[in-house]
C-alpha cells in the first residue's frame, strides 16, 4: 500500500521595508509555485501580484518606513494555495478602490495594483488581525472543481 | 533595463529591453522618453519587444509618458507588445488608449 504523501507547505518570511526585497519574493515564488502543480503560464501572473501586493505592503502600509516589517506567507493546504503579505498600516478604506479600466481612470498613471490582483488570483480578502497588523490574502485554487464559495465568507472579513 | 534610440524615417524609435517595474526602472523609462519629449521629438515609437516583464507601476509610466506627450503634441505609439505584456494593455483597457501595432515597422509607417 502506497504512502500518503503530505503535500501542506507553510513559509513565513519577514524583511524589513525595501522595495528590493519585491525581487526576493518574486524568485521565491517562481520557485515554489511550480512545486504546487501550478502550470508556468499562471507563475508570471501570479508573481505579479505578489509583487504588487509586496509593493502596496510597503508604500502603502508602512509608507516606505525601514522600520517597519512586510511579513509573506504562502500556505498551500489539499486544494488551494494561500498567500498572505502583511504590513504594520492600519489598513485602507476598501471604498477607495476605483476601477481603473472606467473611462475616467484609464489616463491616471496609478490605481492598477490591486486590480491586478484580483485579475490573477481566485479570491483576495483584506485581514484586519490587529491596529498596525494588515494584511492582503490572496486564494489561488490548485483545483477549482468543487471550491466552496462559502469559505470566502469565514472569518468576517471581507471580500474584494 | 537597457534601451537604444534611434532614428527610422523621421520617427524617434525608443527600444526597451528587460523588466519595468516600480523602484528603478520604471523611473529610468519616465527619464528617457523625458529626454526625447525635451529634445523636441514629435513622433516616438516605443519598441517593447525586449521587455520581458512589467508591473503596475511601469503599465502607469507608460500612461504618464502617453498624456505628457499629448499635453506637448507629440504623438507616441507602442510596438512589438509580447504576448504577456498585450495582455495585460487588453485587462487593464489601455489598449483602447494606445495606439499599438506589431513591428516597428509597421508603427514608423502609420505616421
Amino acid at each position: 500500500m502506497a504512502e500518503e504523501e503530505h503535500k501542506d507547505i507553510s513559509l513565513r518570511f519577514r524583511v524589513h521595508s525595501y522595495l528590493r526585497y519585491t525581487d526576493l519574493f518574486e524568485s521565491l515564488c517562481k520557485t515554489v509555485f511550480p512545486e504546487f502543480g501550478i502550470p508556468p503560464e499562471r507563475v508570471d501572473w501570479l508573481c505579479l501580484s505578489v509583487r504588487e501586493a509586496v509593493n502596496n505592503a510597503v508604500l502603502h502600509g508602512n509608507k516606505k518606513d525601514p522600520s517597519k516589517w512586510v511579513e509573506f506567507e504562502i500556505v498551500r493546504n489539499e486544494g488551494a494555495v494561500l498567500l498572505t503579505v502583511w504590513d504594520e498600516g492600519g489598513g485602507f478604506d476598501q471604498g477607495i478602490l476605483s476601477d481603473p479600466t472606467a473611462p475616467e481612470n484609464l489616463l491616471r498613471p496609478s490605481g492598477r495594483g490591486i486590480f491586478l490582483i484580483r485579475q490573477f488570483v481566485d479570491g483576495v480578502r483584506f485581514l484586519p488581525d490587529r491596529p498596525g497588523h494588515f494584511g492582503m490574502e490572496m486564494r489561488v485554487d490548485l483545483n477549482r472543481q468543487g471550491q466552496s464559495l462559502e469559505e470566502e465568507e469565514q472569518n468576517g472579513v471581507q471580500d474584494l | 533595463m537597457a534601451f537604444k534610440t534611434y532614428d527610422k524615417g523621421g520617427v524617434t524609435v525608443l527600444e526597451l529591453q528587460g523588466r519595468i517595474t516600480l523602484g528603478g526602472t520604471d523611473v529610468k523609462m519616465r527619464d528617457l522618453i523625458k529626454a526625447q519629449l525635451e529634445a523636441g521629438k514629435k513622433k516616438m515609437v516605443l519598441d517593447l519587444g525586449g521587455v520581458s516583464f512589467i508591473d503596475s507601476s511601469g503599465l502607469g509610466e507608460l500612461v504618464a509618458a502617453y498624456t505628457t506627450a499629448r499635453r506637448q503634441n507629440v504623438t507616441l505609439k507602442l510596438a512589438n507588445l509580447t504576448k504577456k505584456i498585450d495582455d495585460l494593455m487588453e485587462i487593464t483597457r489601455l489598449a483602447s488608449v494606445f495606439d499599438t501595432y506589431q513591428s516597428v515597422d509597421e508603427a514608423v509607417k502609420s505616421f
